[in-house]
């Protein structure tokens, strides 16, 4: 799919629309993390990815954003279904989707409480498992820096569970951290991908 | 709804002065600096808070008004805004945020660090007008 080899070992480099074939390809089990260069980047990914998830594959989709707010989300989720935001609310409301944002997830009072909803309840709802997007930002915004490597390697490589793990990294935080704990994401993750910078016309 | 009233015309005359915005948002960067340009602002506009750090290093003489989104990747608005006032402690500080600003984080992070409005997204460009005409700008 065109991958160039990265700066640091074992990350892949590549284009958006290559990380979303990987994110694509993932299997129950996969955690993975991806480090995009901007928000746009980002939305491209996400908006994508649930789409076809939501619409074709009949799975649980949970999105914790952090540089951006639920509403915006589903902004951008409604324009990519090309439905309006009642419709997006729709999901939502027969629990394919979820949207919460990543600080109250990761570090609020009652953490990954919509991964475990999602976990719970993706059988019950006729779904074949739970995909996690989750923007780690949350930490970097806390500089809690070695907390988010601590939580990242309480985490196993693979899950045991139907669930796929996307840790989503923007380019400015993942800068911040050491080489060591960068290396150590890295190792920990099953795969993981730094996505370039689109080139502006 | 993109006009500043009289009230703002001492800013306008305030001999080169300008005003640093700083939001991840490029579209929101891009809102403020037409909104203010209009009215014969002077506007640095950034989207990445380390390049506008540097900006602010060479040129905070000209300018006396940061306006900074708070959650940003690499450096948080909190951080910047740190990094600003030691850089020029006089220059005037107005954070914006989409998110509900977390009063225990915000006394956590600038304790000793007066900031001179807040902005709660999504705001009207008179709402952004008002903020600006109650900080007085003039002071160096």
């Amino acid at each position: 799919m065109g991958d160039a080899p990265g700066m640091i070992q074992n990350l892949i480099n590549c284009r958006v629309d290559n990380a979303l074939h990987h994110l694509n390809q993932a299997e129950y089990g996969a955690h993975l993390m991806i480090v995009y260069p901007d928000l746009d980047t980002l939305r491209e990914l996400y908006s994508n990815y649930v789409h076809k998830q939501i619409k074709e594959n009949k799975e649980i989709v949970l999105i914790n954003p952090f540089y951006e707010t639920t509403d915006s989300v589903r902004q951008v989720l409604s324009e990519k279904f090309n439905d309006d935001i009642s419709n997006v609310s729709k999901y939502e409301k027969e629990e394919s989707l979820m949207i919460a944002d990543a600080l109250e997830e990761y570090l609020g009072d009652q953490p990954l409480i919509y991964v475990k909803k999602g976990l719970a309840n993706y059988a019950k709802v006729g779904k074949k498992g739970l995909s996690v997007l989750a923007d780690l930002g949350a930490y970097s915004h806390r500089s809690k820096h070695d907390d988010l490597v601590n939580y990242e390697l309480s985490l196993p490589t693979k899950y045991d569970v139907q669930m796929k793990g996307f840790c989503l990294y923007h380019q400015n935080d993942f800068d911040n951290l050491s080489d060591e704990q960068k290396e150590k994401l890295i190792e920990h993750h099953g795969k993981a991908i730094e996505i370039i910078r689109r080139k502006k016309n | 709804m993109l006009s500043l009233n009289s009230n703002c015309n001492e800013f306008k005359n305030s001999n080169n002065k300008s005003i640093l915005v700083v939001d991840d948002e490029h579209d929101i960067v891009n809102l403020i600096k037409q909104a203010l340009q209009r009215n014969g602002l002077k506007v640095s506009p950034f989207t990445d808070p380390a390049m506008a750090l540097e900006d602010f290093k060479v040129n905070c003489k000209t300018c006396n008004l940061i306006l900074s989104d708070i959650r940003m990747p690499g450096i948080n608005g909190y951080e910047f805004v740190k990094k600003a006032k030691e850089i020029d402690k006089q220059v005037k500080v107005v954070l914006m945020s989409a998110f509900e600003i977390n009063d225990k984080e915000f006394r956590n992070l600038l304790p000793d660090i007066k900031v001179d409005g807040f902005l709660q997204k999504p705001f009207s460009i008179q709402q952004l007008e008002e903020v600006i005409e109650k900080i007085n700008i003039k002071s160096d």
